[in-house]
């Protein structure tokens, strides 16, 4: 419609219309409002003040193409009216949306080279669906993706688990030692006399320094009022001898810590070579045990756990820092009777 | 032959995709394309919920602990996990590392934090401590986990939290102002939701009080399931800003609501048994100012029982009104709408009514004059005597009712495989009912010439 029919029909409604031409040169004019409900154009009129006639009309980026503009400005026209329910703008998406994947994809592109995110979040949801529930096959198919990895880029992120190990267990260690401090904290509120021995603490104890764990009872601290505060049991480090003794002992005696036993011997088991080496090389060390039954060495304890921790993940660290950039290859660990952490293959062997 | 679509998308786009699916899922992009190798690490946040659980006793193949290479990848690269979303039970792969992970990314500074835990309650994990002093977080949404006790030397301190979801959490804290103190720490905050545990009360005898003040909250959500009835416990809300409320709770005594002068919708699940009726004076006397009001059957079935023909205060502001009725409580509900003067538009719940014989009185013929839509929901398509009669005064004596529409629940569709000859058959019948109702609707003399009746099923 050029100008001049506008001005004979509508001569009241003064409609402002803004121009806008697609990047293959076509020129095309949508109302005001229609319009300025996207960011990037309202950004454009406000700011360089263009668009208000043919000769100035706003350039859109080159991802819109005219079809994918009317569709857009569809959207736009719906959606820029204040009046409609929640409900009714649901409706109009799930309908706007069915399109063949090609077009989606279009369209988010010009969508977002508009900035209008409610549109860009809806086709990226659509597209997300229509990925959902597919084969790696399927997907390179109805995207037409390049096959490029090689066999073994594909299985890449099995091996991956090699390095994985050392980051659970440093996330076992956290949260023992979290826990351990908390019954701590119980303990000192509890009247009655209990005996307190801890087994995550000795756990922690005898991971870093490599000496065989005690059997030791968890305990249930109980607090004056009615609340029951259980330990919660069965994390183990993935040491299968412990975690067997110590559900045993655990005062619970549940039939389900008898099923996370098996559980977590069998599962924690397989997992990696990595876990089984460090079972067979905890010698026994006896220095601790007795320590944080007395109340005046927790602090001291406290400090000594942090203090470990910090020198172990530092270790840790240290040598993943390095391995990050190397190609990846399986990387094993084994701790001597020492604590001292050393890698046994690897390209940096030798390196501490 | 085709061109290559979706990678005319740039990198960003195409991780705002991944990102609307669970991590688990998105991470096995990586093995479409070199270029989808590493997509789903930069999607800015990990969604863990929904993890397929292993069956009993094995360890899935090849399940890479990429949630590990994730968090490194962010870390060595200096971002930050934005989101944190989790789902776990005893059976879930990882399931001792949540604990660990949780604290990992909450030091690191996650901004939107929600952990599901379907433990047993005995078993259940319990949150660091450090998210009482979390300088990032936005949103905190706890389900069936644990909180731990406050330091009483460190207050709590959460500048960003907007949204905070507490649902059956267990509270290591006995301190009665715990609540409190938590909600005090959270200066922008908006959105509150509190759903305690049936036994909340029993294992915190000393918490008698929970009040909930805040300058910015906007919606509040509150339900105890608790029936106990050996503590006092009393709601305090001073909110001037809170918009929405939803209150269903069974075991307060005690409702203080305190400057609820912004208060645009409430809803009220269960009902108020058990209450004083001064209590509940004063409940409704606080929410006078409310223009949309959402209440169960059971609630209406007490405001029945504890006001004569339910005639309770006036609320000028109401034009949105919800309710859901049971057979003995049609005839009275009339009356009952006499406490709204301004009402426009009312949804009502009629599933629940079932044929009578007997023909009902109603208990006022006051004239409706505001009232522009009336939308009744139906089981099936029949209109019951009763429902009849509560037509037939909304047609005759509402001056302004633009439309009234009656919703049938269609439950025959859903019973699954019947043949397409059966479904045309019943089809026809219900067309057939549809049409005979509005037959005899139609005979019923209109107060508002303009009414439009409308019949969806």
């Amino acid at each position: 419609m050029s100008e001049g029919e506008m001005a004979i029909i509508k001569p009241e409604m003064m409609k402002s219309y803004i121009w806008l031409e697609t990047a293959d040169g076509s020129i095309q004019q949508v109302e005001q409002e229609v319009a300025m409900y996207c960011p990037m154009i309202c950004q454009e009129v406000l700011q360089k003040g263009v668009g208000s006639s043919k000769n100035y009309a706003i350039s859109l980026p080159q991802r819109v193409n005219p079809a994918m503009l009317s569709l857009i400005f569809d959207y736009c026209r719906f959606h820029h009216v204040p009046g409609r329910s929640n409900k009714e703008r649901k409706i109009y998406d799930e309908k706007f949306i069915r399109m063949d994947t090609k077009r989606l994809c279009e369209l988010t592109s010009a969508a977002d080279s508009l900035q209008l995110k409610p549109l860009v979040d809806l086709t990226s949801r659509a597209l997300a669906r229509i990925i959902e529930g597919k084969t790696p096959e399927e997907i390179r198919e109805i995207f037409h993706l390049p096959d490029d990895l090689t066999e073994e880029e594909k299985l890449e992120p099995l091996k991956n688990t090699m390095d994985d190990p050392r980051i659970r267990l440093l996330n076992r260690l956290y949260a023992k030692k979290r826990k351990e401090l908390k019954e701590r904290e119980k303990l000192k509120s509890v009247e009655v006399e209990e005996h307190v021995d801890e087994r995550s603490v000795d756990d922690l104890l005898s991971f870093i320094n490599g000496r065989d764990h005690k059997v030791v009872k968890t305990s249930k601290s109980k607090k004056k009022n009615k609340k029951r505060k259980e330990q919660k049991n069965g994390t183990s480090m993935g040491i299968c001898e412990t975690s067997e003794k110590d559900l045993k002992h655990n005062l619970h005696s549940k039939s389900r810590n008898a099923e996370n036993v098996d559980k977590t011997a069998s599962s924690l088991g397989d997992v990696s070579n990595l876990l089984s080496m460090e079972d067979d090389i905890f010698t026994p060390k006896t220095e601790f045990e007795d320590g944080y039954i007395d109340d005046e060495i927790d602090p001291a304890l406290k400090e000594m756990l942090d203090r470990e921790v910090e020198d172990f993940a530092r270790r840790l660290n240290s040598s993943w820092v390095l391995s990050i950039g190397q190609e990846r290859q399986p990387v094993h660990f084994s701790i001597n009777g020492n604590g001292a952490t050393r890698r046994l293959t690897g390209p940096a062997a030798g390196h501490k | 032959m085709g061109t290559d679509r979706i990678s005319n998308l740039p990198d960003c786009l195409l991780t705002h995709i991944l990102s609307f699916r669970p991590t688990k899922k998105s991470v096995r992009t990586s093995v479409l394309s070199k270029r989808w190798r590493s997509l789903w690490l930069n999607v800015p946040g990990l969604d863990l919920r929904r993890i397929d659980y292993p069956p009993y006793g094995q360890v899935p193949q090849g399940a890479p602990c990429y949630i590990n290479t994730y968090l490194n990848f962010h870390h060595n690269n200096g971002r930050r996990v934005q989101t944190f979303k989790v789902q776990y039970d005893e059976n879930s792969d990882y399931r001792e590392d949540f604990v660990g992970w949780i604290e990992t990314v909450v030091e690191r500074g996650v901004q939107n934090l929600e952990v599901d835990c379907l433990l047993e309650r005995s078993w259940r994990d319990y949150m660091t401590e450090r998210i009482y002093n979390s300088n990032t977080l936005v949103s905190l949404k706890l389900t069936n986990v644990g909180l731990p006790s406050l330091d009483p030397a460190v207050a709590v301190s959460l500048p960003c939290l907007k949204t905070m979801h507490l649902e059956d959490v267990s509270y290591d804290d006995d301190d009665p102002l715990f609540m409190e103190k938590l909600i005090s720490g959270c200066p922008v905050l908006e959105d509150f939701l509190l759903v305690l545990p049936y036994d909340h009360h029993e294992g915190h005898p000393n918490w008698s009080a929970l009040r909930v003040r805040s300058q910015t909250l906007k919606s509040f959500v509150f339900s105890c399931d608790s029936q106990d009835t050996d503590t006092v416990y009393t709601v305090e809300i001073d909110a001037p800003q809170l918009k929405y409320m939803n209150f269903s709770d069974y075991k307060s005594d005690e409702i203080v609501l305190k400057n609820l002068t912004s208060l645009s919708m409430i809803e009220i699940g269960y009902g108020f048994q058990s209450k004083e009726r001064s209590v509940i004076r004063n409940f409704l006397k606080g929410i006078s100012s409310v223009r949309h009001m959402i209440l169960s059957t059971s609630t209406l079935h007490d405001l029945f029982e504890y006001f004569n023909l339910g005639r309770i205060r006036k609320f000028n502001n109401l034009t949105r009104l919800q309710v859901g009725l049971h057979n003995d409580m049609v005839k009275l509900f009339p009356a009952f709408l006499e406490s709204f003067p301004n009402l426009k538009n009312l949804i009502l719940d009629l599933t629940a009514v079932k044929s009578e014989t007997k023909e009902i009185k109603l208990s006022s013929q006051s004239m409706l004059l505001s009232l522009e839509c009336v939308e009744i929901k139906l089981k099936e398509v029949t209109v019951v005597e009763s429902v009849k009669t509560l037509v037939r005064y909304f047609l005759e004596s509402s001056v302004v009712l633009k439309k009234l529409i009656l919703h049938f629940e269609d439950s025959s569709e859903a019973y699954g495989v019947s043949s397409r000859a059966k479904k045309a058959r019943e089809k026809k019948v219900r067309d057939k009912k549809v049409s005979d109702i509005v037959n005899e609707l139609s005979t019923f003399t209109k107060l508002s010439p303009h009414c439009e009746i409308t019949m969806i099923h």
